[in-house]
């Protein structure tokens, strides 16, 4: 289980993240959704440590986790928006370095990165990473992000430039994880694979959870203020988007 | 790990890096004089600021459970592992053409190693020293850049003064073992790395 209890977070004077609070259940997963600059990266990196709130907590299975907690990085995967790979070897080199970093045997490592080259399409890619199309490499992240099988996976926006058939495929193993235990926390723009593929739909805006929802759920809330019903994707569309100084249409267009 | 480290830097820029040791292994055999470690003054990235120069990315070794002691270790092996090829190589060359003694380039082997060993213990140490978090980037590469030079210097000064000394290869081979246990026990006593706690709390 992961739980987020009351983050805060300022970068300078602007305050990003303003009491955010956050429980995944085993087996869920949960979106975030947002617009640009909502404070879903932010929240993704304090959830992955790798940014401290200015207050709050984070729990993992319940233990607290802090800058020097350890035990718990061997249960987590991450794929965050900027992706981290090395550039000079090839995804074979690179996934089978991540998983000894997980401390992963030997005899293991090869047949998982096997696998997974083959799932993800990157099998008869030879090249280096750095010659890999966006798709390619966002697939690397991933398949990085999956070889230790971890108990938990938190990825942002991990379909970035990805196919639609590679897509699919991806949210039926993310669902087949999550049936087996796995906690997953994603964000993503692209609302129609997200819908398919989550249980819990939050939302954040203005730094706070403004609804954190099953589809049913909001199926049901998804109406016009005259009452009409609307599509969900609509209905989140307008709850993201009550700026009605912003226009709609350029003067020269 | 260590294979794909290697691959690495022989594919990336280290490559060039690395290769400055054989023409600092000629030059020394030429003039007969301890004077390739000072190649390793003119690399300090390689050393004291190891996560950036490191083909792996500070925050993967975060996320991951590896021990920084380990991906430290491997890195300063790998850079071992490369700096003696091509020192030696610059030795078989000098042996063959200048005709130099076999025991002289043993002592300037020895004495490089050392120096090598300092280097990733110095190295190691300023990588997770307090002196990164200095807010000021001039002075945090100025004081990086003089506790390692001043390190270096001295192993050097010591190494001159050893090699006027009649028992020089016995000095250097029992100096060895010495700089070996103290890269050793510095390596395993780094649990975390100070600089990331840094930049976890001032991430924007």
């Amino acid at each position: 289980m992961i739980s987020i209890s009351n983050i805060h977070k300022a970068y300078k004077s602007t305050q990003v993240l303003k009491g955010v609070d956050l429980g995944i259940n085993p087996g869920c997963i949960q979106a975030i959704l947002g617009a640009n600059g909502a404070g879903k990266s932010t929240l993704i990196k304090i959830a992955a440590c790798i940014l401290e709130a200015d207050s709050g907590e984070l729990f993992i299975d319940n233990e607290k986790i802090t800058i020097d907690s350890y035990s718990y990085r061997k249960k987590m995967g991450y794929v965050f928006e900027q992706p981290m790979y090395i550039d000079k070897l090839t995804p074979y080199e690179y996934l089978y370095f991540v998983g000894k970093m997980y401390g992963i045997e030997k005899q293991t490592i090869g047949s998982r990165v096997n696998e997974l080259l083959v799932f993800f399409g990157l099998h008869e890619s030879d090249c280096y990473i750095e010659k890999l199309s966006k798709g390619m490499k966002s697939k690397v992240s991933l398949a990085a992000a999956l070889i230790h099988n971890p108990k938990h996976l938190i990825l942002d926006e991990p379909f970035d430039g990805v196919d639609f058939l590679s897509v699919q495929k991806t949210t039926r193993l993310l669902r087949s994880l999550a049936e087996k235990g796995c906690t997953i926390l994603i964000t993503s723009h692209q609302y129609d694979v997200i819908a398919d593929l989550c249980d819990r739909f939050a939302l954040l805006k203005d730094g706070k959870i403004l609804f954190n929802q099953t589809l049913s759920d909001l199926e049901t809330a998804a109406k016009e203020p005259n009452g009409n019903p609307i599509s969900v994707k609509q209905y989140i569309e307008t709850l993201m988007d009550d700026d009605t100084s912003s226009p709609n249409e350029l003067s020269w267009v | 790990m260590l294979l794909i480290l290697l691959k690495y830097q022989i594919r990336s820029v280290f490559f060039l890096t690395l290769i400055t040791a054989l023409f600092a292994s000629l030059i020394e055999s030429y003039l007969s004089i301890v004077i390739a470690p000072m190649v390793l003054i003119l690399h300090p990235k390689l050393f004291y600021n190891a996560y950036s120069s490191m083909l792996i990315s500070i925050i993967q070794i975060r996320i991951s459970n590896i021990k920084p002691s380990k991906i430290l270790a491997l890195h300063n092996l790998s850079l071992l592992i490369w700096f003696t090829f091509w020192y030696l190589l610059g030795k078989l060359l000098a042996l063959f053409v200048l005709h130099t003694s076999l025991s002289t380039e043993l002592f300037h082997y020895l004495a490089f190693t050392c120096c090598l060993l300092l280097s990733f213990t110095a190295g190691n140490h300023l990588s997770n020293s307090d002196l990164f978090t200095y807010k000021f980037p001039f002075m945090r590469l100025l004081t990086l850049t003089l506790a390692f030079a001043f390190c270096l210097t001295f192993l050097l000064s010591i190494i001159l003064i050893i090699s006027a000394y009649h028992h020089k290869l016995l000095t250097i081979t029992l100096l060895l073992p010495v700089f070996f246990g103290i890269w050793y026990f510095g390596l395993r006593r780094l649990k975390e790395i100070t600089y990331f706690k840094f930049l976890v709390r001032n991430n924007d």
